[in-house]
């Protein structure tokens, strides 16, 4: 305790002083707004975004694979996918509808985008393609085989995948 | 309402906000931004630096929102990001620095035109280091080891800080 100086306030005076005091100050401005944009522009907001966007594209795609998942059960247990309860069109026209509205998207987000890589991604969108025409074919000639229609799964979720992005955006790489 | 309803509507509203709910966060923000101003102007001495400051500190609470685990209250839990930012901007001045340099403790405050002036007042006439320490120690309840390891000082520095405010502020308030 400082004592050396009686014309000092005390320790405990001091000690009392600064229980007293006010911790809060408001600010002058509303910063929320300042707080709200930073919050907005940081990646992780921008990826939920993007997930909220993509959102009905992601239920859509849900179904199709639980349809997908059906169709392998059925292959599995019966030895060989039943035409007349989901098979190959069922799983066909599913897909399509989901891709479909996924594919215009794809093009309005990318419409930016130099024409060589562009390109790449239509290159690779080709090839993806290609690979699902001939692995549906041959699910309709072996529709018993399990293995034929993961494949197929498979293929269906790269494609959706690649269609999902937005290529103008820095961070992507492919 | 009891303090601890209080407690359980906050504890919703951060687990809104973990949940992308922007207006339990701003909740939040009102809550507690008070607080939060006062510590980053003591600590500063600017207003408009301490909003920048101030909205930075909310910025970085919500991208670590996740780990916050309640083990201490969402209060302390905010002033602690606010001390974080607040002392990473300070450590990075040249004349915070200079003021922390044990072997340049004058007993020196800034001028004033007050004759008498309260503890509000006296504690922003201190030089930078001997404030900070004072604010930290005497109104944060930061230990003497916490401080030195914020400041990147010795304990026995920020012992001699703190022997200094007080010094100063008695003889401001006296």
């Amino acid at each position: 305790m400082e004592t050396e100086d009686k014309n000092l306030i005390s320790d405990i005076e001091l000690a009392r002083l600064v229980r007293d005091l006010d911790r809060e100050k408001p600010p002058q401005r509303d910063l929320w707004e300042g707080i709200q944009r930073g919050i907005l522009d940081h990646p992780q907001a921008r990826r939920d975004r993007d997930s909220n966007y993509w959102m009905p594209y992601a239920v859509a795609a849900s179904m199709l694979i639980a349809v997908s998942a059906l169709m392998l059960n059925l292959v599995q247990m019966q030895g060989g996918y039943p035409q007349e309860v989901v098979g190959i069109d069922r799983l066909e026209q599913e897909y399509v509808r989901v891709r479909n509205p996924m594919m215009e998207e794809f093009f309005t987000v990318n419409e930016s985008l130099d024409k060589k890589t562009k390109d790449d991604l239509f290159r690779n969108l080709d090839i993806l393609a290609q690979a699902r025409t001939d692995l549906e074919r041959q699910v309709r000639e072996n529709p018993d085989n399990r293995r034929l229609v993961e494949m197929l799964m498979t293929i269906h979720e790269q494609e959706l995948e690649l269609l999902k992005q937005d290529y103008t955006r820095p961070s992507r790489s492919m | 309402m009891s303090v601890a309803e209080s407690a359980d509507d906050e504890s919703q509203l951060i687990e809104r906000a973990r949940n992308n709910d922007y207006r339990a966060y701003e909740e939040l923000y009102r809550l507690h931004i008070g607080r939060v101003m006062g510590l980053c102007i003591r600590l500063l001495n600017d207003r408009d630096l301490a909003e920048d400051m101030a909205q930075e500190a909310f910025i970085q609470a919500w991208r670590n929102l996740s780990k916050f685990r309640g083990d201490s209250a969402f209060g302390s839990w905010l002033y602690r990001i606010t001390t974080n930012t607040v002392l990473s901007y300070l450590r990075k001045q040249k004349h915070f620095q200079n003021s922390l340099d044990v072997d340049d403790l004058e007993l020196e405050y800034r001028e004033t035109q007050d004759e008498q002036i309260g503890l509000e007042a006296a504690i922003a006439t201190l030089p930078d280091g001997a404030r900070a320490v004072f604010i930290l120690y005497s109104l944060e309840g930061y230990t003497h080891d916490e401080i030195s390891r914020l400041l990147k000082i010795a304990p026995g520095s920020s012992k001699a800080q703190l022997h200094r405010a007080r010094k100063l502020l008695k003889e401001q308030l006296s």
